[in-house]
């Protein structure tokens, strides 16, 4: 095994990086603000072919797999975890879910304007009373009608892209058959409130209202019923490919400190020479080596046929702790420069706490991990 | 009216990464990743933009060695339909470089053949008009806008504070600066169909002519004075004073 990517694969991150490097490294702390509306990124990510990545070549993507995915997501974090997320949101747990579960009609209808940016999607699961039991306790409903229509009402927080988005991909009940819908902003969706937060901040995040939405059967994903099996392999994915979101913010935190170890002085020499910042070093290192691999290994044993959550949530919950406590020794090498707002230290540590929340905590994640390994053994 | 346009291109170590020997000042090469040099981009650029304006055709061309493989793939990406590599490239020697270049180029149909106006890591800045020589063509240097009409070429040229028109006749060298253009970002599909494409290598079939050598490649010292102003009410004139003797 060698962990050498593809010639095309290393030019299409060489791509990004130039890219993020010239057009959102620039503006990486404006983005960090609540203002920040990341529409025209999504424009120009569109136009790079990076935002389909995953989806087949007659709706705008390249078909390639979520190690390339999750690389991309990798490589844009590491000069805006905001804009990691966002791109994420859209193109993993909107367009590839979509691709999975969507007919012919909603893939065209939806997945080549997605590919381009021209539409930007949000995946509605969360609501303010179902969180970690997102499916137990959803209040979010759908009836159907008797002319083949379905009534929807509810509403959804803390859900990414929603305040600039115009495709919900949305989760609903009807008592305990649980459906997916695709809904258009147009169709009434509302999204009254964008949500102030410590970090991402340039990754909009929303609250989103149905109120007496009645939309076709056109906008059902999949069958009825289907909810709840898409939600789940939904999840994995999701999981798989946001685990290189940590990382990317992992390994800017780390090369920061290199940097700043080998040039700021104390007691005449440089601080990288004193044995404790090395050792941090060494950690930081250590860590960020292991977080990759399993990574890379979840996202390739994430295909539908070797469905074992185990690997995504593992991927994710040790990603996630790495990039907390990497982002933290940085700020400490940096000392009080790293607390100051001016340096970019303290956004990486505020940019890295979300991934032990989002895509479920990282208690939920080491309860699916729990279970699964008692239940199957390991080959 | 169709073009047949050459582009030369060029992979160097990637400057980011070079680290500097402390003792003896040389630059650090082993293990250093090559990329495609920043002014090459700007050539493809342009060599694509004039495809795209007037259709045609645009061929690369490269001095390098087998590693280059990477940074062709990149210019097919960016829309270069073909490309050759000779490989043998040794060390910056501009002459002997125009020489080998010119001789691919004659087995090539072209009308334009650009170029970046030097590269960034030699910056010799020779190399386009050894070429023009070699090629006995006429050259338009530092264009920073390129039309063409009919059979003649017509470049902006920017020196200082001017901008200068000129032509040549086709066909003509011209070389380009990072101020000529913003080189595209290759889009995803692009990059998977360079993938498939074929590139063409070849070895270097001329004896190597040594018309100039690089005797040494040395970061500059730069001894730092660390004096630290401890008394703050002498203020200003301290600084002064220290920064005269020192331009002194
Ligand atoms: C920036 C951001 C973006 C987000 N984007 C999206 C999005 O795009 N779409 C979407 O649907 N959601 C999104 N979310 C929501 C996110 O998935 C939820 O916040 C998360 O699943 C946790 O739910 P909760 O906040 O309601 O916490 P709760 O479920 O209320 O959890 C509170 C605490 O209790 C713990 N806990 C809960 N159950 C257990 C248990 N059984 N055992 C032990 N401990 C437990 C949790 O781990 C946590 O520590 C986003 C969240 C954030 C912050």
């Amino acid at each position: 095994m060698d962990f050498k990517l593809s010639p095309e694969t290393e030019s299409i991150l060489n791509m990004v990086s130039e890219f993020s490097r010239k057009k959102i490294e620039p503006i990486a702390n404006k983005i960090d603000s609540d203002e920040f509306d990341p529409k025209g990124l999504f424009r120009e990510m569109g136009s790079l072919g990076i935002l389909g990545i995953t989806v087949p070549e007659e709706y705008g993507g390249a078909n390639l797999d979520y190690l390339t995915q999750g690389l991309i997501l990798e490589e844009l974090s590491y000069y805006s975890a905001s804009i990691g997320l966002s791109y994420g949101a859209h193109s993993n747990l909107v367009m590839d879910n979509l691709n999975r579960n969507g007919s012919k009609h909603q893939k065209e209808r939806y997945l080549d304007k997605m590919s381009k940016g021209e539409l930007i999607g949000s995946l509605c699961l969360t609501e303010p009373g179902a969180g970690s039991d997102a499916i137990g306790s959803m209040k979010t409903t759908y009836n159907k009608m008797e002319d083949e229509k379905y009534k929807i009402n509810g509403s959804k927080i803390f859900i990414t892209n929603a305040p600039i988005a115009d495709l919900f991909l949305t989760y609903a009940r009807n008592g305990s058959i649980y459906s997916a819908f695709l809904l258009e902003r147009a169709d009434g969706v509302e999204t009254p409130k964008k949500l102030k937060k410590m970090g991402m901040r340039g990754s909009p995040t929303g609250e989103v209202v149905f109120n007496d939405i009645v939309v076709g059967k056109d906008r059902l994903m999949g069958n009825e019923g289907d909810g709840r099996r898409i939600i789940m392999s939904g999840l994995n994915s999701e999981r798989a490919v946001l685990a290189f979101g940590p990382l990317g913010i992992a390994r800017r935190a780390l090369e920061d400190s290199i940097n700043y170890s080998t040039s700021r002085e104390q007691f005449g020499q440089k601080i990288g020479d004193f044995e404790l910042i090395q050792e941090r070093l060494a950690y930081m290192f250590t860590k960020l080596e292991a977080a990759r691999l399993l990574a890379y290994k979840a996202a390739l044993m994430t295909k539908e046929e070797l469905l074992d959550p185990s690997y995504a949530a593992s991927s994710i919950l040790f990603a996630s702790e790495t990039a907390t406590e990497i982002t933290k020794h940085a700020i400490m090498i940096f000392g009080g420069y790293g607390y100051m707002s001016e340096y970019p230290l303290e956004r990486y540590h505020r940019d890295a706490l979300l991934y032990e929340i989002g895509a479920g905590t990282n208690e939920i994640r080491k309860i699916i991990i729990g279970h699964n390994i008692q239940k199957k053994r390991f080959k | 009216m169709p073009y047949n346009i050459i582009v030369l291109i060029k992979q160097i170590p990637d400057l980011e990464l070079i680290k500097i020997n402390k003792d003896t000042g040389a630059p650090i090469l082993e293990g250093v990743p090559y990329r495609f040099e920043n002014l090459s981009k700007n050539a493809v650029e342009a060599a694509v933009r004039l495809k795209e304006k007037y259709g045609g055709k645009v061929t690369a061309v490269m001095f390098g060695n087998e590693k280059g493989t990477q940074v062709m793939k990149e210019a097919y990406a960016m829309g270069v339909d073909d490309g050759y590599i000779i490989t043998g490239y040794t060390e910056s020697n501009p002459r002997f470089t125009a020489k080998v270049l010119a001789n691919k180029i004659k087995q090539i149909p072209h009308d334009i053949i650009i170029l970046g106006n030097q590269s960034a890591d030699s910056m010799s800045g020779m190399l386009a008009s050894f070429l023009a020589t070699q090629l006995n063509y006429p050259l338009l240097s530092n264009a920073l806008k390129i039309e063409i009409n009919d059979k003649t070429a017509i470049a902006s040229e920017g020196a200082e504070k001017f901008v200068a028109d000129e032509t040549a006749p086709l066909p003509c060298v011209i070389s380009v600066t990072q101020e000529t253009n913003e080189p595209r970002f290759p889009p995803v599909m692009m990059i998977m169909k360079a993938g498939q494409k074929k590139i063409n290598i070849e070895p270097l079939n001329l004896p190597v002519e040594s018309y100039s050598k690089v005797l040494s490649k040395m970061a500059p010292k730069s001894e730092r004075k660390r004096i630290i102003f401890e008394d703050m009410d002498k203020g200003l004139p301290e600084i002064v004073k220290v920064i005269k003797e020192v331009v002194k």
